[in-house]
């Protein structure tokens, strides 16, 4: 049972090692051989002379990113990239959608499905590709979405999970609302369910939870990578109570993507600390579970600066007003519980039908995780995969900013050059505001 | 010749114990077991009844849950036996006459061999097994312990009812169907798995040829235990299927020894006085609440499990071939040829369709429910029945067998079945009699039991 | 890893570009102390084998220097300059092959350079960048540097922009301009600048213009700040942005200075091409990002630290001074305002120690006092190249496409109109086989439009900013 992952552009390829490596060091360091064997399987395979090789294939249309990451991955010593697995051309897509997913992703559109079925052949059972990529650029957003296309031809009934980077709201790429328009109306489309990490937010766990005075895009990386690590790492699930799951990116799924206009899911962990105050503090279930729970429903993406005061409409009738005061509901919840007296904890909170949607049946909405083995260092960790509206804002605004671009048609000539023209960009806003359409009548 | 006989009835006898044991029956009676139950010989007698117990039980445990009263005076296990052999039409002396025996080790060895003859041939004994075997290693493997029925879909319509919530109804429904789609995936997922195993399987036996190193050398590499169980129940149906076949291959002779077995116990009984007793002193004492509600229920349910996995198992085949086109392009380090693995892999998957096909329609035979495929002389049936077994045969030729049939005749026969049986009782044996004149008549020709259906 | 071309055109242009390799060379000596020929280097630079003449022989990248050779191609219509080139510390770089010129001149007549030499030596040059272009493994920029005040450079510069765009659709053309003062003492230079603005308005993809003034405005500014050493105020004395040192030439040139700051500006702008980073930014990006309409291309450049006035001694500060002066009006190659006019886009390209933190930290700090265009509010595009210039911890360089840039154009129609009223030295023009009076009137029209442009931006931002109405789902 394995994930190929597919890193796609710089973003993909900078967050992917990272992945790799907390992974690498979170299924070493605890120390329990079941555990730590069903995270290799998932992750790496294993050369004959023993060496751990990550399941996961590397594009991007320049080379130095790649370079990078496989020299970081080999100097590590503990695994490596495929010697194989990675594909890059020499010029980038210079952050122009059109120019990757017109001109680059087609053609070198059977290189990199070499790739990906090489990888995927080398599993007795892909549970799911996992594709990380950023939404602003070119290359992982167009080459991506053109990818991904690919990856839904290739293997129809597979699980196509997509871990998107959203961007700054400013200052990365200025056409980034455009691109990152064309690609999540295409992707909407193409993938099981969108995971979404906002730069901006995880720059403010940084900087407010980690403490960190000079934050590198490094430094994000690794928060962004801890936190789908908490997700990916073998878990005792609802339809695997007594064994790692098997089926971990399903089951993740059929818990919170069934509706094919509500794909769009965040992700959110506590605590999270820089390493050094990791040795002063001790949590309790109760306590972290009652801080997550108001993270859920005030839509706080970390533990500090939640307010208290959201709390969850009494009645139908109340939401409306409630609404206005910052209540985030939910479609579905999905809570990955690790570490000590994990059976202990009690997830009652996040089952309350207030939280959700009136037309799902209250006992399909929140689904729990578990495993006994503490996390990445953290004696106690939870983490919330959540379907709801937190993602909306962000989503709004994105939209909201390209559309003012696109009235002026600034930039326009950028990618009818590459043949993406006027009406493209239309069905795109079209669609991206349907899904806005339906979060916000949840 | 005598002798080269002798071995291959041996042969036959092991192949058979083979796939006895491969189906999980412990303790299987030996070869010379069987050997000397032909000649109706007292010391193989327990050995054949605790087989015929145990195989009986094994076909009929789980549908039945009823004790027989703690006053019966009778041996439980000997009104087990005999009760169940009653219910599959056997009607040898010792299960018509209740009074007549008393206790197992009164029964002749051949006596049980020949009941155990009847039930294999009649009740697809070893096929009813081997469904049920494969079921129960396959449900292992497959993930989704849950296969959301109409309740899941009842409750949400009734919540969305309850909400009154704008088109609520609607998005409960996507979101189902949307959770079903994914299941299925999640299944399909698992059997391709399943058939990457056993391709694998294949290839090393093809190798080398020798069924029992595949046990040994699968890769060990994948050190995950739930791989490591996936691959022993795959290994175990693997080798249950060898059986099977080897089985399979061998029955046409073991119907000839057991012609002969027929035989030498005809011509042991003819020298008897045969005394028709009269069949109001009837086998079965008590009657056995086998259509009780909750068996019925879950035998459909079994009926609606059984028709989605052959569903999802066409589905995949298609996906397997796919799959294993896919794969060949690449693999050319194997030691196979493409050709030649192109070729076992249609063989596996297409001995795992067949497989599955073949097991469908078996479920709706087990249990005591009466076999009417073949009715009894119409002639003497009451004319309210006609029109039932009328519409029966009907939609048997639509090729809908099973739940609709089982479940009217059910319906309908629940209070005439005593008559119904009795009548067939009656006819198989005249027909006994008569097929016993002819055959002591003519010589050289060779009595063939009833087969199945 | 990708390569440019650089063609530098006229007088003006061979001294900029030589200024370039001088100090692109320091810089890849300051980062490659092990003498191999690195992916960094292959970007603007051969590996040859110095005994062949054929300009081939060297090794791939990852083997040792054998020789180094500009990828360029030097083109002037006059002698002095090249044979200076040849006969000095640089010659090494370039083969005589790759240097094309005349004897007489242009005569500052851009119709002269454009049409006369244009055609004349058409094949020679179109020869020589195909030859180097055929030596690059992947083509990605040209870089052509001219002045717009003189003849060669602005007539046969623009020439070699349109033969580059026939020759070479797909490689972007990165154009920097050198733009004569007021006081110019080339009296046709407004024919000739609005004549090639036109061409590069039409031809270029990105155009930075410079202007002599702010160069000379810099210079001197610096210079004095060093004489004078004010109590308090902080400069290297031996600024590497305008001083030659450590380059292979030794003595200095009048114009070094300034052509120094031109150089940086081109090491700068590719240094995120060349070197790793963790926000790579590559060449082709600055177009799709700062040019959101084809023509409006300009781009305001300034680089930063230059010269500091304030007392900052605090490493923070320090760079958050940085940010700062790149927006003001005394650091921009061009004499324009920035601050004061409306922004369409603008690209912060950094090098040497920043985190990411700065550089969000100073957007967040800088972005009120700027005004940007109602539709892109939060233009920005950034890069973080990890190796900084010689000689510094780090260093900015903000490319803006500001309104700002109006002025400057408007002006510079104002001494083109003045001349063409009068119809003052026309017929030195209109001589030359090729023009006419119409390339005068359609220059200036194009100039016009360009002005208008920016002026419908400029007129956009008055008007109180309301978001255009949105699709609507029908629920």
């Amino acid at each position: 049972m394995s994930v190929v992952t597919v890193q796609l552009g710089q973003c993909g390829n900078q967050i992917g090692p990272e992945l790799f490596s907390t992974v690498y060091e979170d299924s070493t360091g605890a120390g329990r051989k079941t555990y730590q064997e069903s995270s290799r399987e998932r992750f790496f395979w294993e050369t004959s002379d023993g060496v751990l090789v990550a399941r996961s294939v590397l594009v991007d249309m320049e080379p130095k990113v790649i370079s990078q990451a496989v020299a970081k991955a080999s100097k590590s010593g503990k695994w490596r990239y495929g010697e194989k697995a990675h594909f890059c051309q020499k010029q980038g897509s210079g952050n122009n959608w059109a120019n990757g997913y017109c001109v680059h992703g087609p053609r070198h559109k059977e290189s990199v499905e070499d790739l990906v079925r090489r990888e995927v052949e080398r599993c007795d059972r892909l549970a799911g590709i996992f594709a990380m990529m950023s939404v602003a650029g070119g290359t992982g957003s167009g080459v991506g979405t053109f990818v991904t296309q690919c990856l839904r031809d290739m293997y129809p009934q597979a699980f196509i999970l997509n871990h998107l980077t959203w961007p700054y709201g400013t200052g990365e790429v200025i056409v980034q609302n455009y691109n990152s328009v064309l690609t999540l109306s295409r992707l909407y489309q193409l993938s099981d369910a969108l995971v979404v990490h906002e730069n901006d937010t995880v720059h403010k766990i940084c900087s407010r939870l980690m403490n960190i005075k000079h934050i590198s895009i490094g430094d994000i990386n690794k928060v962004i990578a801890h936190q789908l690590g908490s997700v990916l790492q073998p878990a005792y699930t609802g339809d695997s109570p007594s064994n790692y799951s098997r089926n971990p990116i399903g089951e993740l799924l059929s818990s919170l993507v069934c509706h094919p206009e509500y794909k769009l899911l965040s992700l959110c962990n506590i605590p999270q600390m820089s390493h050094t105050s990791l040795a002063y503090s001790a949590y309790t279930w109760p306590g972290l579970l009652k801080h997550l729970r108001q993270m859920l429903i005030a839509n706080a993406r970390m533990e500090e600066g939640i307010d208290w005061k959201v709390c969850v409409p009494s009645s139908r009738g109340d939401s409306v007003r409630t609404g206005q005061m910052g209540f985030n509901r939910s479609l579905a919840n999905l809570m990955i519980l690790r570490g000590k007296d994990v059976s202990s904890a009690d997830a009652g909170a996040f089952k309350d039908p207030a939280l959700y949607v009136p037309w799902l049946p209250p006992d399909g909405t929140f689904s729990l995780w578990n495993s006994p083995v503490p996390f990445n260092g953290y004696e106690k960790s939870a983490s919330l995969v959540s379907n709801s509206q937190s993602l909306l804002k962000p989503l709004d605004n994105m939209v909201r900013k390209a559309w003012n671009m696109f009235v002026s048609r600034a930039y326009m000539h950028q990618y009818t050059k590459f043949g993406i023209s006027e009406d493209d960009f239309l069905d795109s806003f079209t669609t991206l505001e349907q899904i806005i359409s339906s979060y916000s009548h949840l | 010749m005598q002798r080269e006989a002798g071995v291959r009835v041996r042969e036959v006898i092991s192949a058979l114990r083979r796939l006895l044991s491969a189906l999980g029956l412990e303790s299987v009676p030996s070869a010379d077991s069987f050997r000397r139950a032909k000649f109706n010989k007292p010391d193989s007698t327990e050995d054949l009844w605790k087989l015929l117990h145990r195989l009986l039980m094994k076909l009929f445990e789980r549908d039945c849950t009823c004790q027989p009263p703690p006053t019966s005076p009778l041996d439980p296990e000997l009104e087990f036996v005999r009760s169940a052999l009653w219910y599959t039409g056997y009607g040898g002396w010792w299960v018509t006459r209740a009074q007549t025996c008393k206790s197992p080790g009164k029964i002749g060895s051949r006596d049980l061999l020949l009941a155990l003859g009847w039930v294999m041939s009649s009740d697809n004994l070893l096929e009813t097994l081997l469904a049920e075997k494969v079921q129960e290693l396959e449900l292992l493997s497959s993930t989704p312990a849950r296969v959301p029925g109409g309740e899941d879909l009842m409750t949400c319509l009734s919540v969305s009812e309850g909400g009154g919530a704008e088109g609520g109804d609607v998005r409960s429904l996507q979101w189902h169907y949307g959770k079903l789609r994914l299941q299925w995936r999640s299944l399909l997922a698992a059997q391709q798995e399943q058939s990457k195993l056993c391709h694998k399987i294949q290839a090393k036996m093809f190798c080398s040829r020798e069924p029992e190193v595949s046990t040994a050398d699968v890769p060990k590499r994948s050190g995950s235990t739930g791989l490591q169980k996936d691959l022993e129940s795959i290994q175990c149906l693997n080798r249950i299927l060898e059986a099977y076949l080897e089985w399979k291959a061998v029955e046409p002779l073991f119907w000839c020894w057991m012609d002969s077995v027929m035989d030498g116990h005809l011509s042991d009984q003819s020298r008897e006085k045969v005394t028709d007793e009269s069949l109001k002193d009837r086998a079965v004492p008590h009657s056995c609440p086998h259509e009780d509600n909750v068996r019925k229920s879950f035998r459909h349910l079994n009926q609606m499990l059984l028709k989605l996995q052959t569903d999802l198992r066409r589905g995949r085949l298609e996906q397997t071939t796919l799959t294993f086109t896919a794969q060949d392009r690449s693999s050319s380090s194997a030691q196979l040829s493409p050709e030649q693995k192109r070729e076992l892999e249609r063989d596996v998957a297409a001995r795992l369709q067949g497989l599955s096909l073949a097991n469908t329609p078996t479920a709706t035979s087990r249990g005591f429910i009466p076999n009417l495929q073949e009715p009894p002389a119409p002639h003497s049936v009451p004319r309210l029945r006609h029109g039932v077994l009328n519409q029966e045969n009907q939609e048997n030729k639509d090729g809908t067998t099973g739940r609709l049939q089982a479940s009217a005749a059910l319906k309908e026969l629940k209070d005439r079945e005593a008559v119904l049986l009795w009548e067939l009782e009656l006819l198989k044996k005249s027909q006994r009699l008569e097929m016993q004149a002819q055959t002591s008549a003519l010589q050289g020709l060779v009595f063939i039991p009833p087969l199945k259906r | 890893m990708t390569q440019s071309v650089v063609v530098q055109v006229g007088q003006c242009g061979n001294q900029v570009g030589c200024r370039f390799w001088d100090l692109a060379l320091r810089e890849h000596a300051h980062v490659n102390k092990k003498g191999i020929y690195d992916e960094a280097l292959s970007s603007f630079f051969q590996n040859v084998d110095p005994r062949r003449s054929d300009g081939g022989g060297g090794g791939a990248t990852g083997s040792r220097i054998s020789g180094l050779r500009a990828r360029a191609v030097l083109v002037d219509m006059e002698e002095g300059v090249l044979s200076e080139v040849l006969q000095g510390p640089l010659r090494q770089l370039f083969s005589t092959t790759q240097l094309i010129s005349d004897v007489s001149g242009s005569g500052n007549n851009w119709a002269v350079g454009h049409h006369s030499y244009g055609s004349v030596y058409r094949e020679q040059i179109v020869d020589q960048v195909r030859r180097a272009a055929e030596q690059c493994d992947c083509l990605q920029c040209f870089f052509i540097i001219h002045s717009m005040g003189g003849g060669t450079g602005s007539g046969l510069g623009t020439r070699v922009l349109k033969l580059l765009e026939d020759e070479f659709p797909e490689v972007c053309r990165l154009v920097t301009a050198v733009y004569p003062s007021a006081e110019d003492d080339v009296i046709t230079s407004p024919y000739n600048s609005v004549l090639a603005m036109r061409e590069l308005t039409e031809h270029a993809d990105c155009v930075l213009p410079i202007e002599n003034q702010s160069l000379v405005d810099i210079v001197s500014k610096i210079q004095h700040m060093a004489h004078t050493g004010k109590p308090g105020s902080v400069i290297k004395k031996d600024s590497t942005i305008i001083s030659g040192q450590g380059g292979v030439a030794k003595t200095e040139k009048p114009f070094d200075a300034m052509n120094n700051i031109v150089a940086n500006l081109l090491l700068n702008i590719t240094s995120s091409a060349r070197f790793e980073g963790s926000l790579n930014m590559d060449l082709n990006e600055i177009a799709m990002n700062l040019v959101p309409f084809p023509r409006l291309h300009y781009l305001v450049s300034s680089l930063t630290p230059l010269y500091t006035l304030a007392d900052v001694n605090i490493p923070t500060r320090r760079l958050d001074q940085m940010f700062t002066d790149a927006f003001s009006k005394d650091h921009q190659l061009m004499r324009a305002d920035p601050k004061h006019n409306l922004y369409l886009a603008c690209a912060l390209m950094l090098r040497g120690n920043v985190q990411l933190s700065d550089l969000r930290r100073n957007i967040e700090r800088l972005r009120p006092t700027l005004s940007f265009v109602q539709w892109n509010t939060e233009g920005w595009k950034t890069g973080l190249c990890s190796v900084p210039p010689v000689g510094h911890t780090h260093s900015l360089l903000a490319l803006a496409n500001n309104t700002c840039v109006k002025p400057s154009f408007m002006e510079l129609r104002e001494r083109f109109v003045r001349l063409y009223r009068k119809k003052a030295h026309l017929h030195h023009y209109l001589g030359v086989d090729g023009m006419d009076v119409s390339g005068f009137s359609e220059a200036l029209s194009s100039l016009t439009g360009l002005i208008d442009q920016y002026s419908q931006l400029d007129s956009t931002n008055t008007a109180p900013s309301q978001d255009p109405p949105r699709l609507n789902i029908a629920c």
